[in-house]
This record gives structure tokens, C-alpha cells and sequence, in this order.
């Protein structure tokens, strides 16, 4: 069970939502077993309730259900659903934790989630994934996209009247189940329980749960969704009409002291620009409006988002304001909102408000962590530290995702990808020891034989056979070509059948296999297993949807719902007579990583994967480590960044498995994934080596302003020039001090923002008060970014007496020296409408942060994409931050966007785990359905090269001279894309062949002669090019 | 089972369509119809495929001479492309494809490219009703039962 | 009309005879095994076809032949007699009594206060040639709620439930399982109400609302679970109220049958299309003639021992239409 030192292969993943599963997949793809637990019945979490994510609109679910069913379906994922932890002991390395796992009632291995238990189900409950909008029964599937896809009963709603059992054809249902404790033993602990809602009640004056028009984010985001209550239309709850006028009340439960949440929820700002945006796509003519204090829009894109917002989408918004309260007209249920607005009371009306509701700490969170022995900060969420943010207070546990600050999605996944890393470090020698590979016999060669195609037609208890003639259709299949046999089960997919299945191939030498069933996208490992079991080769295999896309949908056509199951039976097995054996490519795997840049995030990259146990080799342009943080002294509460640095600099040059390239730059990179082979020029001198991952970590630099007199008068500085300023002298001299915000961010040019500024600056505005609390400072600013918990420090320095001052972007301030050689600020301060004129001793500018100048030659060199702003971007923005799309490259830190320090570490520790799921493998199994190219069709035109997104076709020359198109398997996706813009057609895919497919058209109408498709090909492919 | 139960259609002409599912958002989107157990008519049936950029235009030539009346292409939505790109190459096509079979006289209207995602279950219902019936309207496509007659 | 249990009742209604009780002679009887057998959309039907009051009448508590068929007829008259009111109807025009074999008395007695107080009661407002249209309709909502499952199974199994054992071995309190049935019972009646008013043309949450008075919000709630059900749509969107439409369902053709029963309609029209032509009201007798003819599932399944439905739809039908 575990490695010679007592370490245990195992993790417990504590919470299922999108950080859990993350950590879950990075740990369970790099060896471990992982083990997660959810106090709900599905994985998910808060993700599963959104419609669209910001700034994309990409559609939450399109992205999420892919994790879901692959958390769900990975062999070294166990979950425990409806689960708790009830105790942990043991040490780093080897815990055993009890896990009380309460009763679901239906059996997880045969339910099918079909659905039929809840349609008789008498009681009804408000479902609070619909946050109680819509009704669900006390049987019931949590979202109809639910991984397990297995039904609960909701004990303290149900009646027990058992009309479930009588229901249900698998008999899943089985009431004696009762809670039982499990002894599970794990290496280390990660926790991602996530957040509770703020209860908008709470806050009475805006009369939510009195006024029934007043919603708050969440309720609006299930109305958006298309599963939503009003299936994507929003209506007034108090009257069902659409609604003309929307308000968004921000900082609900955030920013504010008196309910207990001083700290900002750091995501609502942009999460409701977003329902601004969609409601207004929804509602034909609906006005929306948001009311705001600072506008965070410190993500990737967030800024321009923001701007579209305004500009595009013409969502009105009103700044600096703290609505004051909300009152109802009892005639119309319409709302009036009062707010101050330059000093004065206004009122507007409108016929919905929406509450933006913030981040509280997880429900039941003191009772979790008493048990674990972690430490909870002030406000409930987990205690971490600024150098480790990863672990928690006690040894071998670790955090990500919003309980360690509330957080977006990619920010939580990004964090989530550092946990593992951390948690894999514990137990390091034990990568492998619990997982082990399936044995499989050895594969039966059918190349060369006639097809003989086996049919299992599957009735899915009566989901399928309710309603299409089940048994006629495997009749019918009989009567098929190439079919030498054709069956029908009651569940094709439980295990029993499953061994059937392998009996029969056995039996009668099947070398194909046609399930008509459910879902290929749920379904289609289960039965490629089965065939790999019976000795066949899983691409043998075809699937079609009988149920979801025929008897589910066309329920009241019996008889042409069976006509249609016979086509598309039909069809598969056309397919499955011309299916051929596909092996996924090999690569093995060169165990050593290339990490570009000696920053922080680099030589935190380069550390964990020495601990991992890989060598890393450190590229750093400069003569030495240490980047942008050599530049940074203290942290927000003082802490020693210096002296850290040091530390950290000795560790990487002491450490046998780094080796550091300083003055080095990279010359040349080509291979791929697994096998890099990278040119690195250091003082001077070229060194080959030979790579596994590339990780991209090139960090930034401080914009030099041109703004405010910088450079021109000796008394401008800025914050990074001020901070050396004040660490070296330990005081400072003067009166009084301007700081100005936004000094190149958020400009025409650069319009993003720099994220770190506004607490750089009230970092650097608290320490000159902590040395002399006498000196005026006048804090300029547009839009106060100090999200999270550093919400704390810019209230603190205001306590302090910092002047903060908003100006508007077409108000710049104006500095000058006066007559008296003075510098002279004048700014017009938006919300008292006075233009001030201060004399300050030292301006000081909160300097934009830039990409790293070679960030340009590098994405030429690593073929990987920048933003418009120059800094990486990644393969997708939610969901995997830290990846590009080119596989074995990541990024982290500031080549991604500027960003804290904790950020960046756990971005580098996230950026090695998701490296080690590359490294901790010998070989690398690519894409088996990938494009084939027939090299004595193809004329080497490269129209494929410039098509694919990939990179994976090149032209290489062969031995006659002729240039052809070469696929490398370990890039190609297997989109088909390449296919079909082939002049020659001398592309394929394989699963999804032109001639699979065209004999899949050519059965499905059946009913003309088919000519020889040779001759079309040509002539088609002629018009088709004009 | 619901209960919701559309009345038959009359006798008289069944189109048969083929619709191309990218195995992403589209076919995921006719999965949630049938989960969700919205009833649309049986005419049309589906072929998956990875990705809409996989539909080659000769795919829908082969199809619409082999009897079909009417052929659909759907993708995730611009932007959520599993590949990145494949639907903007699929829509780029489909506009060629559009062209050409108004010039060789079958006529676009016999085919559509819709993108679908992995949530509008609904919206995946109500255009196979709502392309059935246009197709329906259409009547049957002139190239039925004449495939030697080529395009 | 009275129903009377086979066993007590009926027999306590003979020995009146026997015994030469006089009481008043408005009462048509219907002997059923039990008074559980009497499907509550008997009861209902038996008012919308003008009876001005009906008598249920079994053995006393403890008593029952069927062991606990009595308290289930308690249990359903109960719900009955709730929807009467919300009808607009007076729910003491139906009542249940306890009279065993050798009350020959007391069911002479029963029988003279009932038809003393229904006759106070006045008749039935929508018997007659001018029928109240209101509460016949709500009638017809009363009895399509009668015939869902969600309140008939609630009602058969709250005995089960509440005094006997749940699946899980506990039992639920009578508080809780009177609340449950309560709400469902007018959660239903709503939303059948809501189904009927959409039938015809499409309409706004507002609309519904003035028309059955119930609230806005309440109204907005049950289209969603009734669009859920596929029972109701949006058909259109109009000046920012989504406009809804009843789906049609095979009931809306034969509304007079039960749940259960419905099952057979596809064979009857089966037998309308072999028809010669006739006029609509024609076929319209015919279809009831045809719908008499029926065998439900539950007579399908009562030579099992297990229906639920003692009454044949065919007696009972033919009892009170003839």
C-alpha cells in the first residue's frame, strides 16, 4: 500500500466543485489515487449553476460537463458523494480519515439516471440548484447533467411511500441503505470546499425575501440559463412579465464592515457586467444599470470587457455609489432605489433589482476545520501564509479555490493545479504505488479479416423499450451486412452483459462491436474496456444513441421512433464494417523540464519539480536570479521579501536537479511534446538539450512613465523607485506625498489593468504612516483594485488618514512645478466635484506592469500565442490557465498577467503539476484519432499546415524528392479540419474516415442506388475550390 | 415519462434530413433534449462527428444526391470551439456550399448551419422542429431517387 | 347517492328494510365491496352529474372486512370533500358515515339527516337545464386533480405512511402528512385550473391570475412546473409577458375519464375511424357508449387481487348514467 518511507499514493479531495476536480484530475493523471468527497450528491459545485462565464461567454456547462465526465470516469478517482470528514489522524505522508458517507438510497452502480423515479414522486421540494425558482421531487438528480448520473433520495423531505421502487426497471432503489464510516487512508489532504452565498436578507434595507422583485446574482443566473426555471427568459417573480429596467446593487455581503464581511468577494463586479450583458440579450429592450463602489476589473480582458460593456452593449453604470436602500410601489411592485450621488439623494425606479451577493466562507466551516486542526482566518476561510499559500496551518493539508480567498474560476483552477503539486510533494515516492494499470490480453490482429459485426441492442430498462420495439431491432440487425450477430439486453451496460459481450466476440470471432444504446459520450470507455477485455482493439467499436436522440425524443412515434432506431443502427454498422485498429502514437518522455525565467515563479517552478523528483533547467536572462521581485522588499504586512529572496536563490543554486543558465537566452526550439530539443545560449556559450515540458515563466517589467513629470524632475518616482526609496532609508522626509494611480493602465494604448498597483500603493502609503503618521498622502485614484483580503489594508490606510481622491479618466490630474519650484497637483475630486491643488514632496506613480520584452521572439519560437497585450495567453481562459493548446508547454506569473506574489507561486506550483502529468509518465499516449496522411496521394500543397491550430502538420521531404504533409502524433487533436480541405483528399481520419462516414450517408438513405463515389470526389472537389 | 405528447403528423411527405453534431457542444445540446425529454420529430437523424470543421461540404453534396431532403450542420458557438477554430472553417464553407447549391439549382434552403451548445437542449429541440417543418414546406428535394443523375 | 360497503353498511341498509325503518327514499344506492373502492373521481363525478349529495357509507373503524379499507374511504372522502369547497361547492353534501350490519337503525337515521341537510343545502347548483357553468368547471378541475397521481397516491398511502410503517420503517406525523396532502391537494387544483384556462388560446400570468384569482407569483410558479411537465408552453411572447398554451393531451378529447383509464383511447378511436359518418354529437354518444365498454387496467389487474379501484368504471358508469 505505500512506498518504503510509510507514504501513502493517495489524496483526499476535499469538495467537488471546479478547483476539486482539477486538483482531482492533475493528481489522479500524475499517479495518484485520489479520493474526493462532497458533502452534495454530484460534483460540480458553484460552476454547474452558472450559464455563461465572463469575460468569454463561453457557456459554463459546454466546459464543465467534459470535467465532469472525466473526473467521473477516471480509473484512479474514487468518489465519495453525500460524504463528510468525521476525523484525520496520522501525519504528513500517511493519514487515516473517517469518512461518514451518508445514504443516497439508490444504488450507484445500477442506477442510470434515467429519471423515471422522480415523475412519481409526490412531494415536492424547492430545488435549490434553481435557488428554489423551479420544484424538484424528494428522488432526485441535482442537475440534469449530473456526474455520478445516479438519483438521491432527500431523506428529510421524503415520505417513504416507496413509489420509487415500483418505478424503477434496474432496481436501484434500496431503502435498508443506512450512513456508514469509511477508514480511508491517504497521503495528504487538499481542501476546495469552496464558498456559501452571502444571505442578501441579511442586508434588510435592500428588502430581499420581502419585495419580490429583488433578486439576488445567483437566482438571475438560473433564470439566464436555458435549464434555468423560465428556461432563459427573465420575469418579474412578482408577476411573470418581462422586465424593462434592471438594477445591480454591488458589494452585497462584501466590502462591508457592519455585516461581517469587510473584505471584497473579489468576482461579483465582473459577474454582474456579465448578467448585464446576457439579461440584456435576453429581454428585448431591457435597460440595465449597475450601481458600484470601484469597478474590479482586474482578470485577464476584464478592463475591455468592462469598456465593451459600456460602449457596446450600453449597460449604464453609476460609480462611487453605495445604494442606501430599496423601497417598493405596493401598486406595482416596482422598486425605488435611493443612493447619494455627488452629495445629493436621488431615487430611480426600476422593475427588478439585483442583488450582487458576495462570498461567504463555506457552510459548516469551523466544524471541518476543527476536525482537520487547521487554522481559519478572521472571517472563516482558511489561514495562509503570503510565502506558502498552498498549505494550510497543519502539514500534509492544503488549499485551493475560493476558501482560501474568494475567487474566480481560473484563478481557483490555476490554485487548484498548485495544491496538487504541493500535496504530490508529501508523498513524492510513492507517485504510482496505488494505481495500477489495467492488465488487458493481448490484442487479437483482425486486419486483413471480413468484418463480422455484433450487435447488442440495449432496452435501458424501459427508457429504450418503452417506446421502440427493442427486440425487433436486433432482428433487423441480423438481416444487416457483414452482421453475424445481433441481441438484446435489458441494460447492455451492466456488468453482466458487459461479460456477455466478451463471450460472445470469443465465441462466434467477432472483430466489431455495435452498442445501440445512450450516449457515445458517456458510454463509449465502458464498452471500448469491454473490447480491450475480449482481446479487440477499442476503435472496433461503434455506438449510436438510440435513447437520447429516439426514444426520448419521440415518444408519441412509436412506430417511426423504431423506423428511425433501425436507420441509425443501420448506419453504425456500416460504419463499424470499415472501422480499423488505431494505436494511439507513443512518445516517451524526456524526465526533465525547460522553465523559462529566473523570477520567483520560475525558481518556485524549478524547486517543486526537483521535490517531484525531475530535473529542471533554469533559463534567466539576466547575470541573476530573482526577476522582478529583486526590485520588491516588503510584503503587505511587512514581511521580509529580501531576505525570502535570498533564501530562495540559494535553495535553486543548491539544488542538484536545477541547473541555472544565467545571461541565457534560448536559441532555438523544435519537437514537441515529450521531446523538446532546445538551444540555450548562456554567457555566450550554446548548449542542446533535450526536454520533456517547456514551462513559461518570463515575468514582466515596470512601465517607465512619460506621464507626470517622470524623469524630468527627481521628486517623481515611481512605486517600485519609492518602496527601494524607503527600504534603504528607513524614513523619509517630507510633508506631504501625491501618489497617483493607473499610470499606464487602463490607457487607449494598454488597456488592461495592472492588478497589482492600487495595493502596491497602499502597501507604500501604510508603511510612510507607520514612519511618520504626520506626513499627508493623497492616494489618486479611478477605480480602488484591492480585492480579497487586501480590502483590509486600503480601509486601514484610510483609517490612517490617507486621502483618497477618485479622478475620472477624462479628468487626469495635472502636475507642474509652480513658480516657487514647487510641484503643484491639481485633480478634480469626482465625488465632491472640487478641484483640489496639493504642493507634495514626492510624487509617486503606480506604474503600469509590462510583459517581458521577449515575450514576442519567444511565442514565434514556442509557437504559442500572446494576447493584444503581449502577454501569453493560454489555451482557454477559464479552465486551463495555465496550458497552451499546444500540449507540454505552460505558462505562470507574470508572462500570464501581472499579478501578486502568492499568485505566482501558486501559479508556478500549479503550472509544475500540470507538467508532472506530462513527466510522471514514460510515454505518452497522443490522440488515437488523429489524421492519416496518404503520402501517395498528397501533393504537398501545406494547405493543411496553415489550417491546422495545432501545429501538427509539417512538410517533410521524401526519399523521391516529392514534398508531402506530415501529421506528428502527439500534436494532431483529431478535429478532421485538415480533411477536409485537403486538395487531394489524401487526408483521413481515423474513427471518423471519409469512407466511414460516407457509408454511414449512404446507408442512411438506403432506398437509391448508390454510384461508385470515386468519380464525385473529383468533381465536387472542383466546385467546392471556386 | 412526460406526458406532453405532440399529435402525429398527418400523412403524407416525410423528409429525411441528416444533421452533422460536433461531439462537443451540439451533440452534447441533442443529448440534454433527449434528458430533458423534449419531443421533436423523428425526421431527422444525427451523425457525429468531432467537429463541425470535420463536415466536409462534399459530405452534404452526398447526402443531399442520396435522397436526402434537407442536411444540417451544427457547432459549438463561435468561440467555443473545442478545436479552437473548426466551426469558423465549417461556416466559411457552409457559405460556399450555400452558393453552390443555389447556382446548381437545389438550393441553399435545404441546408442550414445552426451552432448548438452544450445547454440549449431546448434550442436543439426546437429547430429540428422548426427545420422539419421547413423542409416539409419544401417538399421533397429534386435529386430523390435520380442519384445517377449527379449533381 | 350512497355508496354502501358490502359488508357493513349495505348490510345494515337491509336490515333496515328488513325492519321496516322508514326513511326518506331520495337515496339511489351503490353496493361496492368496500368503501375504500370508491375512487374519489367517483365521488366527483357523481356530483358534477347533479346528485345533490352523496352518502359514503362503510363498517365501523376496526371493523372493515378489508382490514383498513375504511380509513383509507375516510382519508379520500376527506380530499373530496376539500376540493367541494374549493369548487364553490358545499362540502357537506358529501359525507361518510360509519354504519355496521346491525345498525338497521342508525343508517335509517344517517340517511334521514343527511337528506334533511342536503335539502337545506338546496339543490345541486349545477344540476338542472341551467347548470352554474363555474362550478361545473371546477368541478371538472376537482375531478382532473382526483385523477393525477400526485394526489391519489398521497391519499392511498397516508394511512400506510401514518400509522402503519414507511419504507424506511418510521412513520410520518398525521400533521405533516394533512399539510402535504393539503398543499398538493390545492397546488393541483391550481394548476389543473391553470391547464383549462390556457386551453383555448394563449394567456398571460396576469390573465390567469384575475381569472382565478390566485396571486401573480403563485401563478408564475405553477407554469414552470407545469411547462416541466409538458403540459404548458410559451406559445408567444407579447409586450413583455410570455403568453402560455396548454399542450394538448390525449384527455382533452375524453375528459371524462380518469387517469388510468386513458390508456384505451387509442383503441377507441380506432373504432370512431371504422365508423359511418355520423354528426359530432352522434359519435360523442357513441364514444360514451364506447368509453362504458371499457376495462380499465385496474379490472385488467383486479384478478390479481391488486387493484386499488374496486369499481368498475363499466358498473359504476352505467349505475349512474343509467
Amino acid at each position: 500500500m505505500s512506498d518504503e518511507e510509510g507514504k501513502i499514493g493517495a489524496v483526499m479531495v476535499v469538495g467537488g466543485g471546479i478547483a476539486g476536480m482539477q486538483a482531482a484530475l492533475d493528481l489522479a493523471d500524475t499517479g495518484y489515487l485520489v479520493y474526493v468527497i462532497d458533502s452534495s450528491p454530484s460534483i460540480g459545485g458553484a460552476m454547474a449553476q452558472l450559464d455563461k462565464t465572463f469575460p468569454t461567454h463561453d457557456c459554463a456547462m459546454c466546459i464543465l460537463s467534459p470535467k465532469l465526465v472525466a473526473t467521473g470516469r477516471h480509473h484512479n478517482v474514487k468518489l465519495m458523494m453525500a460524504s463528510e470528514i468525521d476525523a484525520i489522524e496520522g501525519e504528513p505522508g500517511n493519514f487515516t480519515v473517517s469518512v461518514k458517507r451518508k445514504a443516497r438510497y439508490v444504488d450507484e452502480e445500477k442506477c442510470t439516471g434515467c429519471g423515471l423515479c422522480t415523475l412519481r414522486c409526490p412531494v415536492e421540494v424547492r430545488d435549490e440548484y434553481n435557488q428554489g425558482l423551479k420544484l424538484r421531487k424528494a428522488i432526485y438528480l441535482k442537475y440534469p447533467q449530473a456526474v455520478p448520473p445516479v438519483l438521491t433520495i432527500d431523506r428529510d423531505n421524503c415520505i417513504g411511500c416507496g413509489v420509487c421502487e415500483t418505478q424503477c426497471v434496474a432496481g436501484a432503489i434500496n431503502f435498508s441503505r443506512e450512513e456508514e464510516l469509511v477508514k480511508v487512508d491517504i497521503g495528504s489532504v487538499i481542501l476546495a470546499p469552496g464558498f456559501s452565498g452571502f444571505d442578501p436578507g441579511l442586508k434588510s434595507e435592500y428588502g430581499y425575501g420581502v419585495f419580490k422583485n429583488v433578486l439576488s446574482s445567483v437566482e438571475l443566473e438560473r433564470m439566464l440559463s436555458a435549464t434555468g426555471p423560465y428556461r432563459g427568459m427573465v420575469l418579474r417573480p412578482s408577476d411573470g412579465r418581462m422586465p424593462k429596467r434592471m438594477a445591480f446593487i454591488q458589494c452585497v455581503g462584501s466590502r462591508d464592515v457592519q455585516v461581517g464581511n469587510p473584505y471584497c468577494s473579489s468576482v461579483c463586479c465582473m459577474f454582474a457586467i456579465k448578467e448585464a450583458i446576457i439579461a440584456k440579450e435576453h429581454t428585448p429592450g431591457l435597460e440595465t444599470h449597475i450601481f458600484f463602489m470601484d469597478m474590479r476589473a482586474f482578470g485577464k480582458e476584464f478592463d475591455e470587457y468592462y469598456i465593451r460593456a459600456e460602449e457596446e452593449h450600453r449597460v449604464v453604470f453609476t460609480r462611487n455609489t453605495r445604494v442606501s436602500s430599496v423601497s417598493e410601489n405596493p401598486e406595482t411592485n416596482n422598486l425605488h432605489l435611493w443612493y447619494s450621488e455627488h452629495g445629493k439623494m436621488r431615487r430611480e425606479e426600476y422593475d427588478i433589482v439585483v442583488l450582487s451577493v458576495g462570498f461567504d466562507s463555506p457552510k459548516d466551516v469551523e466544524k471541518l476545520a476543527e476536525k482537520l486542526g487547521i487554522e481559519l482566518n478572521e472571517h472563516g476561510f482558511c489561514q495562509t501564509d503570503m510565502f506558502t499559500p498552498l498549505d494550510t496551518s497543519k502539514p500534509g493539508i492544503y488549499v485551493c479555490g475560493a476558501f482560501s480567498s474568494p475567487k474566480d474560476i481560473p484563478d481557483s483552477v490555476a490554485q487548484a493545479s498548485g495544491a496538487a503539486c504541493r500535496a504530490m510533494s508529501d508523498i513524492a515516492g510513492a507517485r504510482g504505488a496505488l494505481v495500477t494499470a489495467k492488465e488487458y490480453p493481448p490484442e487479437i490482429d483482425v486486419s486483413g479479416q471480413e468484418p463480422k459485426v455484433g450487435v447488442f441492442v440495449c432496452h435501458c430498462g424501459i427508457n429504450i423499450g418503452g417506446v421502440l420495439d427493442v427486440p425487433s431491432l436486433a432482428e433487423y440487425a441480423k438481416t444487416l451486412p457483414n452482421v453475424v450477430h445481433a441481441e438484446d439486453n435489458l441494460y447492455t451496460c451492466s456488468q453482466d452483459t458487459q461479460q456477455r459481450i466478451s463471450e460472445v466476440v470469443r465465441e462466434k470471432g467477432l472483430n466489431r462491436v455495435v452498442v445501440a444504446s445512450c450516449t457515445p459520450r458517456t458510454h463509449t470507455t465502458i464498452f471500448q474496456n469491454t473490447l480491450k477485455e475480449a482481446g479487440l482493439n477499442p476503435y472496433l467499436f461503434e455506438m449510436t444513441n438510440i435513447r437520447d436522440q429516439c426514444s426520448w425524443v419521440h415518444m408519441n412515434d412509436p412506430e417511426r421512433a423504431t423506423e428511425k432506431g433501425r436507420t441509425l443502427i443501420r448506419m453504425a454498422v456500416a460504419k463499424a464494417a470499415l472501422l480499423e485498429q488505431l494505436r494511439p502514437a507513443e512518445v516517451e518522455i524526456v524526465k526533465s523540464a525547460l522553465v523559462i525565467g529566473g523570477g520567483l515563479s520560475g525558481m518556485t517552478a524549478a524547486l517543486e519539480l526537483s521535490k517531484a523528483g525531475f530535473d529542471a533547467h533554469l533559463v534567466e536572462k539576466d547575470s541573476e536570479l530573482g526577476g522582478l521581485l529583486r526590485r520588491i522588499h516588503y510584503g503587505l504586512s511587512g514581511e521580509d521579501l529580501q531576505g525570502f529572496l535570498k533564501r530562495l536563490v540559494k535553495q535553486v543554486e543548491d539544488d542538484d536537479r536545477i541547473h541555472v543558465y544565467t545571461n541565457a537566452e534560448l536559441k532555438e526550439v523544435s519537437g514537441s511534446v515529450g521531446n523538446f530539443t532546445v538551444v540555450i545560449d548562456s554567457e555566450g556559450e550554446e548548449t542542446e538539450t533535450h526536454q520533456g515540458v517547456i514551462i513559461v515563466a518570463t515575468g514582466g517589467e515596470e512601465y517607465e512613465p512619460t506621464e507626470y513629470l517622470y524623469g524630468k524632475d527627481p521628486r517623481v518616482m515611481t512605486q517600485l523607485e519609492f518602496e527601494e526609496k524607503l527600504a534603504k532609508e528607513g524614513e523619509i522626509d517630507a510633508k506631504c506625498i501625491v501618489m497617483v494611480h493607473c499610470v499606464g493602465s487602463r490607457t487607449a494604448e494598454r488597456p488592461y489593468c495592472s492588478r497589482v498597483c492600487c495595493t502596491e500603493s497602499v502597501k507604500n502609503a501604510l508603511r510612510v504612516k507607520e514612519m511618520d503618521p504626520g506626513i499627508a498622502i493623497y492616494s489618486l485614484f479611478r477605480d480602488m483594485r484591492t480585492y480579497g483580503f487586501r480590502e483590509e489594508f486600503y480601509r486601514e490606510a484610510a483609517e490612517k488618514g490617507v486621502v483618497f481622491v477618485r479622478f475620472l479618466e477624462e479628468n487626469e490630474p495635472v502636475v507642474r512645478v509652480d513658480d516657487q519650484g514647487r510641484l503643484e497637483v491639481i485633480v478634480l475630486d469626482d465625488i465632491l466635484q472640487e478641484e483640489l491643488l496639493i504642493n507634495p514632496d514626492y510624487l509617486v506613480l503606480a506604474a503600469a506592469t509590462l510583459p517581458a520584452r521577449g515575450n514576442e521572439e519567444l511565442s514565434r519560437m514556442l509557437k504559442v500565442p500572446l494576447n493584444s497585450q503581449g502577454f501569453f495567453l493560454e489555451a482557454h481562459m477559464k479552465l486551463r490557465p495555465l496550458d497552451f493548446a499546444t500540449d507540454g508547454i505552460f505558462l505562470c506569473g507574470l508572462a500570464h498577467l501581472p499579478k501578486f506574489f502568492e499568485e505566482n507561486v501558486s501559479q508556478a506550483c500549479g503550472a509544475v503539476s500540470r507538467a508532472l502529468s506530462i513527466l510522471s509518465q514514460d510515454t505518452l499516449e497522443g490522440e488515437a484519432i488523429i489524421a492519416v496522411v496518404d503520402e501517395s496521394k498528397c501533393r504537398g500543397c501545406g494547405v493543411c499546415v496553415d489550417t491546422c491550430e495545432f501545429g501538427a502538420p509539417s512538410l517533410k521531404q521524401l526519399e523521391d524528392g516529392r514534398q508531402v504533409s506530415h501529421i506528428d502524433e502527439a500534436l494532431c487533436k483529431g478535429c478532421g479540419s485538415c480533411s477536409v480541405n485537403c486538395c487531394n483528399k489524401a487526408i483521413s481520419m481515423g474513427y471518423f474516415g471519409t469512407g466511414q462516414i460516407l457509408s454511414m450517408i449512404e446507408s442512411c438513405f438506403p432506398e437509391t442506388e448508390t454510384p461508385p463515389a470515386e468519380k464525385e470526389v473529383a468533381e465536387v472537389k472542383e466546385v467546392t475550390e471556386t | 415519462m412526460t406526458e406532453a405528447m405532440a399529435p402525429a403528423k398527418e400523412e403524407g411527405f416525410q423528409p429525411s434530413i441528416l444533421a452533422f453534431c460536433c461531439n462537443w457542444c451540439s451533440y452534447a445540446g441533442a443529448d440534454l433534449a433527449g434528458v430533458s425529454r423534449l419531443q421533436y420529430p423523428v425526421n431527422v437523424k444525427v451523425l457525429r462527428v468531432m467537429c463541425s470543421g470535420r463536415v466536409d461540404p462534399y459530405f452534404v453534396m452526398r447526402a443531399l444526391e442520396l435522397g436526402a431532403d434537407g442536411v444540417l450542420i451544427t457547432g459549438c458557438e463561435i468561440g467555443d470551439c473545442h478545436y479552437i477554430s473548426g466551426n469558423v472553417k465549417a461556416k466559411e464553407r457552409f457559405e460556399r456550399l450555400s452558393k453552390l447549391l443555389d447556382q446548381i439549382g437545389i438550393g441553399s434552403e435545404r441546408i442550414r448551419l445552426e451552432w448548438i451548445s452544450a445547454s440549449d437542449g431546448i434550442k436543439f429541440a426546437e429547430l429540428m422542429e422548426e427545420f422539419t417543418e421547413h423542409i416539409t414546406n419544401l417538399g421533397p428535394s429534386p435529386l430523390k431517387g435520380s442519384a445517377t443523375g449527379g449533381v | 347517492m350512497g355508496f354502501l360497503c358490502n359488508w357493513c353498511s349495505y348490510a345494515g341498509a337491509d336490515l333496515a328494510g328488513v325492519s321496516r325503518i322508514q326513511y326518506p327514499t331520495n337515496v339511489g344506492v351503490v353496493r361496492v365491496m368496500c368503501s375504500s373502492s370508491i375512487d374519489p373521481v367517483i365521488l366527483v363525478e357523481t356530483m358534477i352529474r347533479g346528485a345533490d349529495g352523496v352518502l359514503v357509507a362503510g363498517c365501523h373503524p376496526g371493523d372493515c372486512h378489508y382490514d383498513i379499507g375504511n380509513l383509507q374511504a375516510e382519508r379520500r372522502v376527506k380530499v373530496v370533500r376539500r376540493l367541494l369547497d374549493r369548487c364553490g361547492l358545499e362540502p357537506q353534501r358529501i359525507r361518510l358515515e360509519w354504519v355496521s350490519a346491525s345498525e338497521g337503525m342508525r343508517y335509517a337515521e344517517v340517511v334521514d339527516s343527511f337528506v334533511e341537510e342536503v335539502g337545506e343545502l338546496g339543490p345541486n347548483p349545477v344540476a338542472g337545464d341551467e347548470p352554474d357553468l363555474d362550478i361545473l368547471e371546477r368541478l371538472y378541475i376537482a375531478r382532473d386533480v382526483l385523477g393525477d397521481f400526485r394526489v391519489n397516491l398521497l391519499v392511498n398511502k397516508e394511512h400506510q405512511i401514518e400509522d402503519v410503517s414507511n419504507v424506511f420503517g418510521d412513520t410520518i406525523p398525521k400533521e405533516r402528512m394533512d399539510e402535504l396532502l393539503d398543499t398538493a391537494t390545492s397546488e393541483e387544483f391550481s394548476r389543473c385550473s391553470l391547464l383549462m384556462l390556457a386551453r383555448d388560446s394563449p394567456v398571460s400570468v396576469q390573465q390567469m391570475a384575475d381569472r382565478t384569482g390566485l396571486p401573480e407569483e403563485e401563478v408564475l410558479d405553477h407554469t414552470v412546473t407545469l411547462v416541466d411537465r409538458g403540459l404548458l408552453k410559451v406559445d408567444r411572447v407579447d409586450d413583455g409577458s410570455p403568453l402560455y398554451l396548454t399542450i394538448p393531451q390525449d384527455r382533452d378529447r375524453i375528459s371524462t375519464l380518469p387517469a388510468w383509464a386513458r390508456v384505451e383511447k387509442r383503441s377507441i378511436e380506432l373504432s370512431i375511424k371504422n365508423l359511418p359518418d355520423v354528426d359530432e354529437a352522434t359519435k360523442g354518444w357513441i364514444v360514451r357508449e364506447l368509453l362504458l365498454t371499457l376495462r380499465c387496467h385496474n379490472c385488467e389487474r383486479r384478478r390479481s387481487n391488486a387493484c386499488n379501484f374496486s369499481v368498475c368504471i363499466r358498473g359504476l358508469m352505467s349505475g349512474v348514467v343509467g
